[in-house]
């Protein structure tokens, strides 16, 4: 059984619907399905940035074969790699199985045998009896992921922040990686229909490969699989852009603030809370990421409602408050980045003459092409202070708690002090330099905000303390632990939503009304719905959504106009809590979509609401979008230019081989009885002729 | 599967054919022709099969009930074939390389039937054949060693050739009705014809072990009855001559 991560598949239905009810027709017309299992899967795919491409790297055959085996040479018989030894048996001689997490050195081994010819990747679902044990941390990424985008890149000795890491995400790999894990009906059909309990005993055979291991991979018939993904992108970001031929990565962050009235010259200083809204891992269809990053917004979410509590309304304190939730930031801040970027630069609308390249539809202006112009009224110059919740599940922590990480000491001391001294007992927040080493901030979108100015008091919360959580970006960041979790995440909210409240006041300390306090049930339903059930009945007051339980936390591509189904939510959600209710004399103006409301007023949980809650577009800061072409380029080859290349829906399917031999033998076969059906007409033609004087 | 399977299947079950059509057949237009006119009514019996199949849905997935009407659809359109034939045969005559040869008669059954064979053979298997270019294959439920493609094609090939016998034996049966040798020369067509198809489901069956041996071993003893009818049928009607002729 192998472990291994790489891969993406968006939500929509690329696999084939499960062969239950074959009828009568379809016995007809085609053998198809009874040669052919197709499953559903979760592919590897390929990215690319401006210096060259990631992931798995497919020729341009589409079919590939899942273990070759070398005495045919094509047909892709399944092999089972459990162990060490098995992977140095396959590669040396008669394979085996393969339990281990795909490392690099393993994937080469295999790799260079030159009889690996793909993988399967059981991503077991920690809730799948006899699945295998996880290693006790595995982290694909860097040692200092994004650190190379990030505030201190040219430090000469960064603090290694995730000493786990080993690259695999970076890694470019010659062979197709597909996972397996059973998280929904379709993928838990499939991975019923391939693999089997066997008795009672604690292993999970694949079930093809079971019937291989009893045939001793030799006696044909026996079970093959292959592949076909076809990824069109190739060389780098700026090659399979100019040919249309990748998207950038990205999506859309969101902001809000309970301030409506917010501009850039009011001179209000401007706190920003902050989490990131999107994970990474090998295989982006599973990306989950509990702790990062779900923990952190979750918490920033509560804190939102906590605030939006406040007997005095926050929007009449001296600072404004701004909530940002950053998309696509496991891509070199993109969402962060562009945000600031967009924030401190002027704006300046050049309305396009021409052909409008620009897609969105009511654009506030085409070039730039954005929804609206709102952003410009926050004042970088007037941020005053960043709050940044990082992983805050406290799923892996063995001391309780909460650090609190500063860029410098100076700068952020009292704001620091400030949130220490609203922690509480069981759930203290520390200064993650009390152990005298300061190691600054870790990986976060504060970053963004101190690379333009260094000045910002900023503040990053996190459950660690020196290093990022084991299964930072990998596919294994998907178990919760929904008591402990939702305790830890609830009292950190009320914690910072405390601090915040007097902060916003200018405060350093005294009474803060009790109803600024999280809402522990909410952050139990925020943690379910956006791990498990995005179709829960939280999400169901804002809209309709069906069939919808785990999603996927990567951020997916860019699109201008394009809404993620997270987005949606985190949208509707801080619209909701920030938002004003007009009133229809007594009772709050109701509607059922947003043309029953006014302009600029959204319809949300049935009543029109003006907020400053907007989108605001996210992708890598070193892409721009060409106005004149409607393609996007490489404009910063230094800052993130991460695309994801298009692919054709992936299949995977698995059937019965014949050897060669066999398959030469009928070869044989039918040429003897062609040859001899030609002699015996020959013949008879002659005899008839002689004899009868005809034909 | 692959290539090789393709190519191997392919020849297996058309290789009479083939070599039938183009060292025989194709050598004379009018046969070509005739042929094509008994393929047609093949098809058109096999069409009717199709639309009872459709029609009838609790029967669908009851092979012994498809091939109960298709075969009795197959025998009515051979009998009408041969009525349309019998009707037109002084022009088919005239037209015909030898118009004056007393082995016409028995050269048009054998190339409607070849027309019957070969239609049954293209429409039966080569939705099968397509199959085997990809490489999955289905095995045989009763010979697990051997796949369903390889076993279609030897039962396609011996059909074929059942085919052009049975015709052969047919218009013979029809010209001599209503004498007992017709009667009985009609049974065994008609007998015969059940016997192979109703053989072949033991290809499917898995508590036969070896079915699709037997399948073929009925075919081949029923292919072996059919010759010696078509044989003696053809001394019959023939032997004088060529006694006549080989003592001149």
């Amino acid at each position: 059984m192998v472990h291994l991560p790489f891969l993406h598949l968006h939500h929509r239905l690329y696999c084939s619907p499960p062969l239950d009810h074959l009828v009568a027709e379809d016995i007809a017309t085609s053998l198809h399905p009874y040669i052919y299992t197709d499953l559903g899967t979760w592919p590897c795919v390929r990215l690319l940035n401006a210096t060259g491409s990631i992931g798995c790297q497919f020729a341009l055959t589409m079919k590939f074969w899942l273990h070759c085996i070398a005495t045919t040479g094509t047909n892709g018989i399944l092999y089972q790699l459990n162990t060490q030894d098995d992977i140095d048996n396959f590669s040396q001689n008669m394979p085996t199985n393969f339990n281990l997490p795909p490392t690099r050195s393993n994937l080469q081994t295999l790799e260079s045998s030159k009889r690996l010819s793909g993988v399967i990747a059981i991503v077991n679902s920690t809730s799948t009896p006899g699945s295998p044990s996880r290693p006790s941390s595995y982290s694909p990424e860097s040692k200092c992921p994004n650190c190379e985008f990030g505030l201190y890149a040219n430090d000469a000795d960064q603090y290694t922040w995730n000493p786990n890491g080993n690259s695999m995400i970076y890694e470019p790999v010659n062979i197709p990686i597909f996972a397996l894990d059973p998280i929904d009906t379709l993928s838990a059909a499939t991975y019923k229909q391939v693999m089997a309990h066997i008795h009672e005993s604690l292993s999970i055979y694949l079930q093809d490969l079971n019937y291989n291991i009893e045939q001793n991979y030799r006696n044909y018939p026996l079970r093959a699989v292959d592949f076909s993904l076809f990824m069109w992108a190739a060389v780098d970001s700026a090659t399979c852009l100019r040919r249309g031929w990748c998207f950038p990565v990205g999506g859309s962050s969101i902001y809000s603030s309970p301030s409506p009235d917010l501009t850039g010259n009011d001179g209000k200083p401007i706190i920003i809370v902050s989490a990131t809204m999107d994970s990474r891992s090998v295989f982006h269809d599973l990306t989950l990421g509990v702790e990062n990053d779900i923990s952190g917004m979750v918490a920033m979410l509560a804190v939102a409602d906590a605030l939006s509590k406040s007997p005095t309304p926050v929007a009449s304190f001296p600072k404004h408050i701004v909530y940002t939730l950053f998309n696509g930031e496991a891509w070199g801040y993109s969402g962060s980045q562009r945000f600031v970027n967009d924030i401190s630069s002027p704006f300046e609308c050049k309305n396009i003459t021409g052909t409008n390249t620009c897609p969105i539809k009511g654009a506030a202006c085409t070039q730039p092409c954005v929804r609206d112009t709102d952003f410009t009224n926050i004042n970088f110059d007037n941020i005053e202070s960043v709050v940044e919740f990082s992983s805050v599940a406290q799923s892996n922590a063995s001391a309780k708690g909460f650090w609190a990480h500063t860029d410098d000491t100076t700068t952020s001391g009292s704001l620091l002090q400030l949130f220490i001294s609203q922690g509480n007992s069981t759930n203290s927040i520390q200064d993650a330099a009390s152990d005298g080493v300061h190691r600054k901030l870790p990986p976060s979108s504060a970053q963004s905000f101190l690379k333009k100015k260094r000045s910002i008091a900023s503040i990053v919360l996190s459950d660690f303390q020196t290093s990022l959580d084991g299964y930072y970006h990998s596919d294994y960041d998907d178990m919760l632990d929904l008591a402990t979790a939702s305790s830890a995440i609830c009292s950190l909210a009320s914690s910072a939503a405390r601090s915040i409240w007097l902060s916003a006041q200018g405060l350093n300390n005294g009474t803060v009304p009790a109803q600024v306090t999280a809402d522990c049930n909410l952050v139990t339903s925020l943690l379910d719905c956006l791990t498990q059930n995005y179709s829960c009945s939280l999400i169901q007051q804002y809209y309709g959504v069906n069939n919808a339980a785990r999603i996927t936390h990567y951020s997916s591509v860019f699109s201008f106009g394009g809404v993620s189904l997270l987005s949606l939510f985190a949208f509707n959600f801080l619209g909701d809590k920030n938002g004003v209710r007009r009133m229809n004399g007594t009772s709050p103006a109701s509607c059922q979509s947003i043309t029953d409301c006014q302009a600029h007023e959204y319809c949300i949980r049935g009543t029109c609401v003006s907020t400053l809650t907007r989108y605001h577009d996210s992708y890598g800061a070193g892409l721009g979008y060409n106005y004149g072409t409607g393609l996007f380029n490489v404009i910063d080859e230094s800052a993130p230019t991460w695309t994801e290349s298009t692919w054709n829906p992936p299949t995977m399917r698995v059937y019965s081989v014949t050897s060669t031999r066999h398959q030469v033998i009928e070869l044989v076969i039918g040429v003897l009885w062609l040859v001899s059906s030609i002699i015996i007409v020959l013949y008879l033609k002659r005899y008839l002729k002689k004899t009868l004087k005809i034909a | 599967m692959s290539l090789y399977s393709f190519f191997g299947c392919m020849f297996l079950a058309y290789g009479p054919l083939l070599s039938i059509f183009f060292l025989y057949i194709s050598r004379d237009a009018q046969l070509v022709l005739l042929m094509v006119c008994s393929a047609f009514f093949w098809l058109i019996a096999i069409l009717l099969s199709s639309v009872i199949w459709f029609a009838a849905t609790p029967a669908r997935n009851m092979n012994a009930v498809t091939i109960l009407y298709s075969v009795i659809l197959q025998e009515l359109f051979r009998w009408a074939l041969f009525k349309l034939l019998h009707r037109a045969e002084k022009g088919l005559m005239i037209v015909s390389k030898n118009p004056k040869s007393r082995y016409n008669r028995s050269v048009f059954a054998f190339v409607s039937g070849f027309g019957f064979g070969l239609t049954s053979a293209l429409v039966t298997y080569i939705s099968t054949l397509v199959q085997t270019i990809e490489p999955g294959v289905i095995m045989c439920p009763s010979c697990p060693k051997a796949t369903l493609f390889f076993i279609s094609a030897i039962n396609t090939s011996l059909t074929s050739l059942q085919h052009i016998t049975w015709m052969m034996i047919a218009f013979e049966a029809y010209l001599n009705l209503p004498t007992l040798l017709g009667f009985l020369q009609g049974a065994w067509v008609l007998v015969s014809h059940f016997g192979v198809s109703y053989a072949m489901l033991l290809n499917a069956s898995e508590s036969v072990s070896l079915g699709c041996v037997y399948a073929i071993i009925i075919q081949l003893v029923i292919l072996a009855i059919s010759i010696t009818l078509v044989v003696l049928n053809l001394k019959k009607h023939y032997g004088a001559a060529v006694i006549s002729r080989t003592q001149r």
